[in-house]
């Protein structure tokens, strides 16, 4: 049979997926049971008034990890399969030359490509001059960072499965205007010199036991890189907390058009590293932002920041990552307005 | 010849860069030189879509993933 080695991933993942959802849903269950009962699970980490505000950013990674451990754990065991199982070599190659197929296919083939930072920009230069050209490229760009596996798996586990939602429909057409945008706009000038990319690809045979191990070697991997930052990234939110009121975020984040326009602001200029915009945006609800800029937030937060735009205009030109970026943000605005309109409001427990 | 390897610096790929000096060592080839390609323009130039990858002049032996010391030292013992 051709592939096996790609069905056997396919099947991996969805295993480990259902294993998730199981959990994640039980867990749901048994809490809403307990709560119709009248009894209330306590926080094992309670943050309350009389905290010392020293261990509030202590307080606050350890709930999280109490939480999470094994919804991240399964994250990472997806991302190291989908790196290792996944190739990479026939996406690209079906990212043809400009067609409304190579927009979809960057946008839903973006996420399974994206394995770590800093090959997503060498990955867009050779989308953008030897492949699809720079329509694609850019969607590419916004796509794979926005919904990567494990993000929407912490997006699922953290927030709610409307947040998934919301988010994969949102970011993917965010994504592809976007796109479609900076290619009327800028794609003329910049159509001259696509040639085609040489990528090969080789169909491996599928050896259980090697593959295994591959498997196991890629999600170590994930975890030394992302796991030290999304620690630290929710140490820093604790300590952002002590300094944060209701009244601050209700009045410059909770529901409302200028709200959305801000919160997607924010995401465009600041660096969140992956994964932790998803406990920054819990934290602020918890204190009263409104749903919309929590999505405009996920949105712009994870496909935009400061750096990844230094490292992308060596390839492209500084106007035409500016013009991305308001179009961006732009979007961020109008996403954030749509899924106001579908989710006004929104309980975590 | 000249090894080239390609990435744009990030750990991956310095470990790489490192796997083939020590490929080279290992076999005492005194007149290989290995060098690291950071521009990713040139990177994109030779065709390539995913880093690290590495390359023997312009013929490229693997990208996206990080050959091992061993792997880099039978290709090497092959081109002879």
């Amino acid at each position: 049979m051709k592939n096996k080695r790609l069905i056997f991933g396919i099947a991996l993942i969805f295993l480990i997926l259902a294993i998730l959802v199981g959990y994640e849903w039980h867990g749901a269950f048994a809490k809403s049971e307990l709560i119709k009962q009248g009894i209330y699970p306590k926080e094992p980490f309670p943050i309350l008034p009389g905290t010392p505000w020293w261990q509030i950013p202590f307080l606050t990674l350890l709930s999280y990890l109490e939480k999470a451990w094994f919804c991240l754990g399964m994250a990472f065991l997806i991302a190291g399969a989908v790196q290792t199982f996944i190739p990479k070599e026939s996406i690209i190659k079906h990212l043809g030359r400009r067609n409304p197929k190579a927009y979809l296919i960057a946008a839903f083939g973006g996420p399974l490509l994206s394995v770590c930072s800093c090959s997503i920009i060498p990955l867009f230069a050779a989308i953008k001059k030897r492949g699809a050209g720079l329509g694609p490229a850019i969607t590419f760009l916004l796509a794979a960072p926005a919904i990567n596996p494990a993000a929407i798996i912490l997006t699922f586990s953290l927030l709610s499965w409307k947040f998934v939602v919301g988010r994969i429909v949102l970011a993917l057409s965010a994504a592809i205007i976007t796109g479609l945008l900076i290619d009327r706009i800028w794609g003329k000038e910049d159509s001259k010199e696509i040639s085609t990319l040489k990528v090969e690809y080789q169909e491996k045979p599928l050896l259980i036991l090697a593959d295994l191990i591959e498997w196991l070697k890629n999600v170590w991997d994930f975890i030394k890189k992302i796991l030290p930052l999304v620690l630290l990234g929710i140490f820093i939110i604790g300590i952002v907390k002590i300094f944060l009121t209701s009244e601050v975020i209700s009045k410059y984040l909770g529901q409302g058009f200028w709200q959305i326009a801000l919160a997607s602001i924010m995401g465009v200029v600041m660096y969140t590293p992956t994964l932790v915009e998803i406990p920054f945006v819990k934290e602020l609800l918890g204190f009263g932002m409104g749903t919309g800029p929590a999505l405009a937030f996920l949105l712009t937060g994870p496909a935009l920041s400061l750096p990844s735009m230094l490292g992308v205009s060596k390839v492209i030109k500084w106007k035409i990552v500016l013009n991305y970026a308001l179009i961006m943000w732009i979007v961020g605005i109008i996403g954030g307005l749509i899924f106001a309109y579908f989710l006004p409001h929104i309980l975590l427990i | 010849m000249i090894i080239k390897i390609l990435g744009s610096g990030c750990p991956n790929c310095q470990k790489l860069e490192a796997n083939a000096k020590k490929a080279v060592e290992e076999l005492g080839l005194k007149d290989i030189q290995v060098e690291h390609i950071y521009d990713i323009n040139k990177i994109v130039e030779m065709g390539i879509a995913f880093t690290p990858a590495i390359a023997f002049d312009e013929e490229i032996k693997a990208a996206g993933r990080i050959p091992g010391v061993e792997e880099i030292k039978t290709w090497l013992t092959n081109q002879k």
